[in-house]
Protein backbone atom coordinates (compact mmCIF):
# COMPACT_ATOMS: atom_id res chain seq x y z
CA UNK A 1 0.00 0.00 0.00
CA UNK A 2 1.05 3.59 -0.51
CA UNK A 3 1.10 6.14 2.28
CA UNK A 4 0.18 9.67 1.22
CA UNK A 5 2.76 12.42 1.33
CA UNK A 6 1.14 13.57 4.58
CA UNK A 7 1.32 10.10 6.13
CA UNK A 8 4.90 9.88 4.84
CA UNK A 9 5.93 13.33 6.00
CA UNK A 10 4.37 14.29 9.33
CA UNK A 11 5.26 12.90 12.73
CA UNK A 12 6.52 9.40 13.29
CA UNK A 13 5.92 6.08 11.55
CA UNK A 14 6.08 3.24 14.04
CA UNK A 15 6.78 -0.44 13.36
CA UNK A 16 6.09 -2.78 16.27
CA UNK A 17 6.30 -6.57 16.35
CA UNK A 18 3.35 -7.66 18.47
CA UNK A 19 4.12 -11.27 19.33
CA UNK A 20 3.51 -13.58 22.27
CA UNK A 21 6.48 -14.56 24.41
CA UNK A 22 5.54 -18.21 23.89
CA UNK A 23 6.54 -18.21 20.21
CA UNK A 24 10.18 -17.49 20.97
CA UNK A 25 12.63 -14.68 21.56
CA UNK A 26 11.57 -12.36 18.72
CA UNK A 27 13.87 -9.43 18.05
CA UNK A 28 13.39 -6.65 15.54
CA UNK A 29 15.81 -4.81 13.32
CA UNK A 30 15.84 -2.55 10.31
CA UNK A 31 18.18 -2.25 7.35
CA UNK A 32 18.12 1.12 5.66
CA UNK A 33 19.55 3.12 2.81
CA UNK A 34 19.67 6.91 2.95
CA UNK A 35 19.62 9.33 0.02
CA UNK A 36 23.25 10.07 0.85
CA UNK A 37 24.03 6.48 -0.05
CA UNK A 38 24.73 5.49 3.51
CA UNK A 39 23.42 2.07 4.41
CA UNK A 40 23.41 0.13 7.68
CA UNK A 41 21.11 -1.40 10.28
CA UNK A 42 19.47 -0.53 13.59
CA UNK A 43 18.78 -3.23 16.18
CA UNK A 44 17.79 -2.56 19.77
CA UNK A 45 19.16 -5.91 20.93
CA UNK A 46 22.63 -5.09 19.59
CA UNK A 47 22.58 -1.57 21.05
CA UNK A 48 22.56 -0.16 17.54
CA UNK A 49 19.70 2.17 18.17
CA UNK A 50 19.98 5.11 15.82
CA UNK A 51 20.42 5.91 12.18
CA UNK A 52 22.67 7.46 11.16
CA UNK A 53 24.87 5.65 13.72
CA UNK A 54 25.68 7.80 16.74
CA UNK A 55 23.06 10.43 15.86
CA UNK A 56 21.32 10.81 19.19
CA UNK A 57 19.96 14.36 18.89
CA UNK A 58 17.97 13.79 15.77
CA UNK A 59 18.03 10.26 14.41
CA UNK A 60 16.09 9.34 11.30
CA UNK A 61 15.51 5.85 12.70
CA UNK A 62 15.30 4.83 16.33
CA UNK A 63 15.17 1.23 17.58
CA UNK A 64 13.55 0.89 20.99
CA UNK A 65 11.85 -1.61 23.23
CA UNK A 66 8.70 -1.00 25.21
CA UNK A 67 6.33 -3.94 25.62
CA UNK A 68 7.60 -5.11 22.21
CA UNK A 69 10.58 -4.19 20.09
CA UNK A 70 9.90 -1.31 17.74
CA UNK A 71 11.47 0.87 15.09
CA UNK A 72 10.45 4.50 14.70
CA UNK A 73 10.93 6.57 11.54
CA UNK A 74 11.18 10.33 11.98
CA UNK A 75 9.08 11.50 9.06
CA UNK A 76 10.34 15.04 9.30
CA UNK A 77 13.46 13.60 7.76
CA UNK A 78 11.67 11.29 5.33
CA UNK A 79 13.21 13.01 2.28
CA UNK A 80 16.56 11.65 3.51
CA UNK A 81 15.33 8.04 3.48
CA UNK A 82 15.58 5.96 0.33
CA UNK A 83 14.30 2.61 1.59
CA UNK A 84 14.23 0.26 4.53
CA UNK A 85 13.29 -3.28 5.46
CA UNK A 86 12.06 -4.44 8.85
CA UNK A 87 13.35 -7.85 9.85
CA UNK A 88 12.73 -10.18 12.76
CA UNK A 89 15.07 -12.78 14.12
CA UNK A 90 15.59 -15.10 17.05
CA UNK A 91 17.44 -13.59 19.98
CA UNK A 92 18.68 -16.99 21.21
CA UNK A 93 19.08 -18.86 17.89
CA UNK A 94 16.24 -21.24 18.78
CA UNK A 95 13.37 -21.65 16.33
CA UNK A 96 10.60 -19.10 16.43
CA UNK A 97 7.07 -20.40 15.94
CA UNK A 98 6.19 -17.35 13.90
CA UNK A 99 2.83 -15.75 14.70
CA UNK A 100 1.55 -12.35 15.68
CA UNK A 101 1.38 -9.06 13.84
CA UNK A 102 3.70 -6.38 12.61
CA UNK A 103 1.74 -3.23 13.45
CA UNK A 104 2.53 -0.06 11.50
CA UNK A 105 1.10 3.12 13.00
CA UNK A 106 1.00 6.52 11.35
CA UNK A 107 1.14 9.83 13.17
CA UNK A 108 -2.57 10.34 12.60
CA UNK A 109 -3.30 7.05 14.32
CA UNK A 110 -4.00 4.84 11.29
CA UNK A 111 -2.95 1.23 11.97
CA UNK A 112 -1.78 -1.11 9.29
CA UNK A 113 -1.63 -4.67 10.55
CA UNK A 114 0.59 -7.15 8.75
CA UNK A 115 -0.05 -10.72 9.99
CA UNK A 116 3.15 -12.67 10.54
CA UNK A 117 2.51 -16.04 8.94
CA UNK A 118 5.66 -18.08 8.51
CA UNK A 119 6.75 -21.64 9.27
CA UNK A 120 8.78 -22.28 12.44
CA UNK A 121 12.40 -21.35 11.81
CA UNK A 122 15.43 -19.68 13.28
CA UNK A 123 16.12 -17.90 9.98
CA UNK A 124 15.93 -14.14 9.68
CA UNK A 125 12.51 -13.03 8.45
CA UNK A 126 12.08 -9.87 6.43
CA UNK A 127 8.64 -8.72 7.55
CA UNK A 128 8.07 -5.51 5.59
CA UNK A 129 9.73 -3.09 3.22
CA UNK A 130 9.31 0.61 2.61
CA UNK A 131 10.39 2.45 -0.51
CA UNK A 132 10.29 6.23 -0.71
CA UNK A 133 8.88 7.06 -4.14
CA UNK A 134 8.87 10.83 -4.65
CA UNK A 135 7.80 11.50 -1.08
CA UNK A 136 5.25 8.70 -0.84
CA UNK A 137 6.16 5.65 1.21
CA UNK A 138 5.25 2.38 -0.46
CA UNK A 139 4.80 -0.20 2.28
CA UNK A 140 4.85 -3.88 1.42
CA UNK A 141 4.33 -6.94 3.56
CA UNK A 142 7.21 -9.32 2.78
CA UNK A 143 7.00 -12.21 5.31
CA UNK A 144 10.06 -13.83 3.84
CA UNK A 145 12.46 -16.20 5.58
CA UNK A 146 15.43 -15.00 3.62
CA UNK A 147 18.67 -15.96 5.30
CA UNK A 148 20.39 -17.69 8.16
CA UNK A 149 21.97 -14.44 9.33
CA UNK A 150 21.15 -10.74 9.32
CA UNK A 151 23.96 -10.24 6.84
CA UNK A 152 22.40 -12.78 4.44
CA UNK A 153 18.96 -11.25 4.84
CA UNK A 154 20.24 -7.76 4.12
CA UNK A 155 22.16 -8.95 1.07
CA UNK A 156 19.06 -10.80 -0.08
CA UNK A 157 17.24 -7.49 -0.18
CA UNK A 158 19.97 -5.64 -2.02
CA UNK A 159 21.72 -3.94 0.88
CA UNK A 160 25.09 -4.69 -0.61
CA UNK A 161 26.82 -1.48 0.43
CA UNK A 162 27.02 -2.52 4.08
CA UNK A 163 30.42 -3.58 5.37
CA UNK A 164 30.06 -6.31 7.98
CA UNK A 165 32.07 -6.85 11.14
CA UNK A 166 30.42 -10.23 11.55
CA UNK A 167 27.17 -11.89 10.49
CA UNK A 168 25.06 -9.59 12.65
CA UNK A 169 26.92 -6.32 13.02
CA UNK A 170 27.77 -3.76 10.32
CA UNK A 171 30.84 -1.59 10.51
CA UNK A 172 29.80 2.04 10.82
CA UNK B 1 9.47 48.70 0.67
CA UNK B 2 5.86 47.55 0.74
CA UNK B 3 3.02 48.23 3.10
CA UNK B 4 3.83 47.27 6.68
CA UNK B 5 0.82 45.66 8.31
CA UNK B 6 -0.29 45.05 11.85
CA UNK B 7 -2.25 42.00 12.99
CA UNK B 8 -5.55 41.78 11.12
CA UNK B 9 -4.55 44.38 8.58
CA UNK B 10 -4.92 43.76 4.87
CA UNK B 11 -3.74 45.21 1.60
CA UNK B 12 -4.75 44.76 -2.02
CA UNK B 13 -1.87 43.18 -3.88
CA UNK B 14 -3.62 43.75 -7.19
CA UNK B 15 -3.81 47.49 -6.57
CA UNK B 16 -0.25 47.67 -5.32
CA UNK B 17 0.96 45.93 -8.48
CA UNK B 18 -1.45 46.05 -11.42
CA UNK B 19 -1.01 43.03 -13.73
CA UNK B 20 0.38 41.02 -10.85
CA UNK B 21 0.70 37.37 -11.90
CA UNK B 22 2.98 35.73 -9.36
CA UNK B 23 4.29 36.39 -5.88
CA UNK B 24 6.92 35.00 -3.58
CA UNK B 25 5.84 34.68 0.03
CA UNK B 26 8.90 34.87 2.25
CA UNK B 27 8.78 33.77 5.85
CA UNK B 28 11.52 34.32 8.38
CA UNK B 29 12.39 33.92 12.04
CA UNK B 30 15.20 33.76 14.53
CA UNK B 31 15.30 31.44 17.49
CA UNK B 32 16.62 32.14 20.95
CA UNK B 33 20.06 30.67 21.32
CA UNK B 34 19.77 27.58 23.45
CA UNK B 35 21.93 24.77 24.70
CA UNK B 36 19.04 22.33 24.27
CA UNK B 37 17.64 20.69 21.18
CA UNK B 38 17.93 22.39 17.82
CA UNK B 39 14.99 24.44 16.65
CA UNK B 40 13.51 23.54 13.31
CA UNK B 41 10.71 25.69 11.96
CA UNK B 42 8.82 24.75 8.83
CA UNK B 43 6.72 26.95 6.58
CA UNK B 44 3.85 25.50 4.64
CA UNK B 45 0.85 26.61 2.59
CA UNK B 46 -2.74 25.43 2.45
CA UNK B 47 -4.97 26.28 -0.50
CA UNK B 48 -8.52 26.68 0.76
CA UNK B 49 -11.94 26.80 -0.85
CA UNK B 50 -14.63 29.36 -0.10
CA UNK B 51 -15.60 27.35 2.99
CA UNK B 52 -12.08 27.81 4.36
CA UNK B 53 -11.27 24.11 3.98
CA UNK B 54 -8.39 22.65 2.03
CA UNK B 55 -9.23 21.88 -1.62
CA UNK B 56 -7.77 18.38 -1.18
CA UNK B 57 -4.95 16.88 0.86
CA UNK B 58 -2.59 17.44 -2.07
CA UNK B 59 -3.13 21.19 -1.71
CA UNK B 60 -1.30 21.10 1.62
CA UNK B 61 2.14 22.18 0.41
CA UNK B 62 4.97 21.45 2.81
CA UNK B 63 8.46 19.99 2.89
CA UNK B 64 7.27 16.55 1.75
CA UNK B 65 4.80 17.86 -0.84
CA UNK B 66 6.51 20.76 -2.51
CA UNK B 67 3.99 21.57 -5.22
CA UNK B 68 0.19 21.80 -5.45
CA UNK B 69 -1.51 19.61 -8.09
CA UNK B 70 -2.22 22.62 -10.34
CA UNK B 71 1.40 23.74 -9.99
CA UNK B 72 0.38 27.18 -8.77
CA UNK B 73 1.86 26.89 -5.27
CA UNK B 74 5.45 25.78 -4.93
CA UNK B 75 7.55 25.49 -1.81
CA UNK B 76 11.11 26.51 -2.59
CA UNK B 77 12.70 24.17 -0.10
CA UNK B 78 13.50 23.66 3.50
CA UNK B 79 15.77 25.53 5.86
CA UNK B 80 16.54 23.30 8.82
CA UNK B 81 18.13 25.90 11.08
CA UNK B 82 16.67 29.37 10.45
CA UNK B 83 20.23 30.69 10.41
CA UNK B 84 21.05 33.87 8.53
CA UNK B 85 19.14 36.99 7.63
CA UNK B 86 16.29 37.39 5.18
CA UNK B 87 13.69 34.83 4.21
CA UNK B 88 14.19 31.43 5.80
CA UNK B 89 11.68 29.73 3.55
CA UNK B 90 9.83 30.88 0.45
CA UNK B 91 6.61 29.74 -1.19
CA UNK B 92 5.92 30.91 -4.74
CA UNK B 93 2.34 31.48 -5.81
CA UNK B 94 1.38 31.80 -9.46
CA UNK B 95 -2.06 33.35 -9.87
CA UNK B 96 -2.14 32.81 -13.63
CA UNK B 97 -2.41 29.02 -13.54
CA UNK B 98 -4.30 28.75 -10.31
CA UNK B 99 -7.34 26.53 -9.86
CA UNK B 100 -10.46 28.73 -9.67
CA UNK B 101 -11.54 26.69 -6.64
CA UNK B 102 -8.82 28.33 -4.56
CA UNK B 103 -10.30 31.17 -2.57
CA UNK B 104 -7.37 31.72 -0.25
CA UNK B 105 -3.96 30.43 0.73
CA UNK B 106 -2.84 30.45 4.34
CA UNK B 107 0.79 30.28 5.39
CA UNK B 108 1.50 28.50 8.67
CA UNK B 109 4.86 28.06 10.34
CA UNK B 110 5.31 25.20 12.79
CA UNK B 111 8.02 24.09 15.17
CA UNK B 112 9.13 20.56 14.47
CA UNK B 113 8.63 18.11 17.36
CA UNK B 114 7.82 21.05 19.65
CA UNK B 115 6.04 19.02 22.29
CA UNK B 116 8.86 16.57 22.86
CA UNK B 117 11.44 19.34 22.77
CA UNK B 118 9.36 21.65 24.96
CA UNK B 119 9.65 24.44 22.44
CA UNK B 120 7.18 27.15 21.51
CA UNK B 121 6.88 30.41 19.62
CA UNK B 122 7.74 32.14 22.90
CA UNK B 123 11.32 31.26 22.01
CA UNK B 124 11.07 32.62 18.47
CA UNK B 125 12.02 36.19 17.64
CA UNK B 126 11.86 38.49 14.63
CA UNK B 127 9.23 36.43 12.84
CA UNK B 128 7.83 37.93 9.68
CA UNK B 129 5.97 37.23 6.48
CA UNK B 130 6.36 39.31 3.37
CA UNK B 131 4.94 39.28 -0.13
CA UNK B 132 7.17 40.05 -3.10
CA UNK B 133 6.20 40.58 -6.74
CA UNK B 134 8.05 37.79 -8.53
CA UNK B 135 8.20 39.81 -11.76
CA UNK B 136 10.42 42.53 -10.36
CA UNK B 137 11.38 41.60 -6.79
CA UNK B 138 9.50 44.52 -5.27
CA UNK B 139 8.13 43.91 -1.78
CA UNK B 140 4.39 44.54 -1.72
CA UNK B 141 3.50 43.85 1.90
CA UNK B 142 5.10 42.81 5.15
CA UNK B 143 3.92 41.75 8.58
CA UNK B 144 6.31 41.57 11.53
CA UNK B 145 4.85 39.37 14.22
CA UNK B 146 5.27 40.94 17.60
CA UNK B 147 3.14 38.94 20.01
CA UNK B 148 4.60 36.64 22.60
CA UNK B 149 3.21 33.19 21.93
CA UNK B 150 4.57 31.20 24.81
CA UNK B 151 2.46 28.08 24.37
CA UNK B 152 1.88 27.98 20.64
CA UNK B 153 3.79 25.46 18.58
CA UNK B 154 2.47 26.58 15.22
CA UNK B 155 1.20 29.84 13.86
CA UNK B 156 -0.58 31.05 10.77
CA UNK B 157 1.46 34.07 9.73
CA UNK B 158 -0.72 35.38 6.92
CA UNK B 159 -3.20 34.73 4.17
CA UNK B 160 -3.48 35.60 0.49
CA UNK B 161 -7.10 35.65 -0.64
CA UNK B 162 -9.41 36.56 -3.48
CA UNK B 163 -11.75 39.49 -3.04
CA UNK B 164 -13.90 40.04 -6.11
CA UNK B 165 -11.33 40.37 -8.90
CA UNK B 166 -8.47 41.27 -6.59
CA UNK B 167 -5.85 39.33 -4.68
CA UNK B 168 -5.31 40.63 -1.18
CA UNK B 169 -3.00 39.82 1.71
CA UNK B 170 -4.01 39.73 5.35
CA UNK B 171 -1.73 39.65 8.39
CA UNK B 172 -3.04 36.95 10.74
CA UNK B 173 -0.60 35.89 13.48
CA UNK B 174 -2.90 33.27 14.97
CA UNK B 175 -1.21 30.66 17.14
CA UNK B 176 -2.01 26.99 17.59
CA UNK B 177 -0.93 24.76 20.46
CA UNK B 178 -1.36 21.61 18.40
CA UNK B 179 1.47 21.98 15.89
CA UNK B 180 1.39 21.51 12.17
CA UNK B 181 -0.90 18.49 12.45
CA UNK B 182 -3.40 20.59 14.43
CA UNK B 183 -3.43 23.29 11.79
CA UNK B 184 -3.77 20.72 9.04
CA UNK B 185 -6.72 19.08 10.80
CA UNK B 186 -8.38 22.45 11.44
CA UNK B 187 -8.36 23.17 7.74
CA UNK B 188 -9.73 19.73 6.86
CA UNK B 189 -6.52 17.91 5.90
CA UNK B 190 -6.57 14.17 6.59
CA UNK B 191 -3.20 13.55 8.20
CA UNK B 192 -4.00 9.81 8.32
Amino acid sequence: MTLTRLQSGIGTLLFEAVTAASIGDVRLGCAYQLRSGRSSTVQHSADRRTAPPGETRRPILLAQRQQFERVEVDLRQSPELERLVIFGFSGNEADIRWAGTLVVTTFGGARIELPIELPPSNAVAVLASVYNLRGEFVLRSEMDLVGRTIQEACRGYGFDRITWLDESHPVD
Amino acid sequence: MGVSLTKGGNVSLSKAAPNLTAIAVGLGWDVRSTAGDDFDLDASALALDSGHKVISDEYFVFFNNLKSPDGSIEHQGDNLTGAGEGDDEVVNVNFAGMSPQIASIVFPVSIYDAENRRQSFGQVRNAFIRVVNLANGVELARYDLTEDASTETAMVFGEVYRHNAEWKFRAIGQGYASGLAGIARDFGVNVG
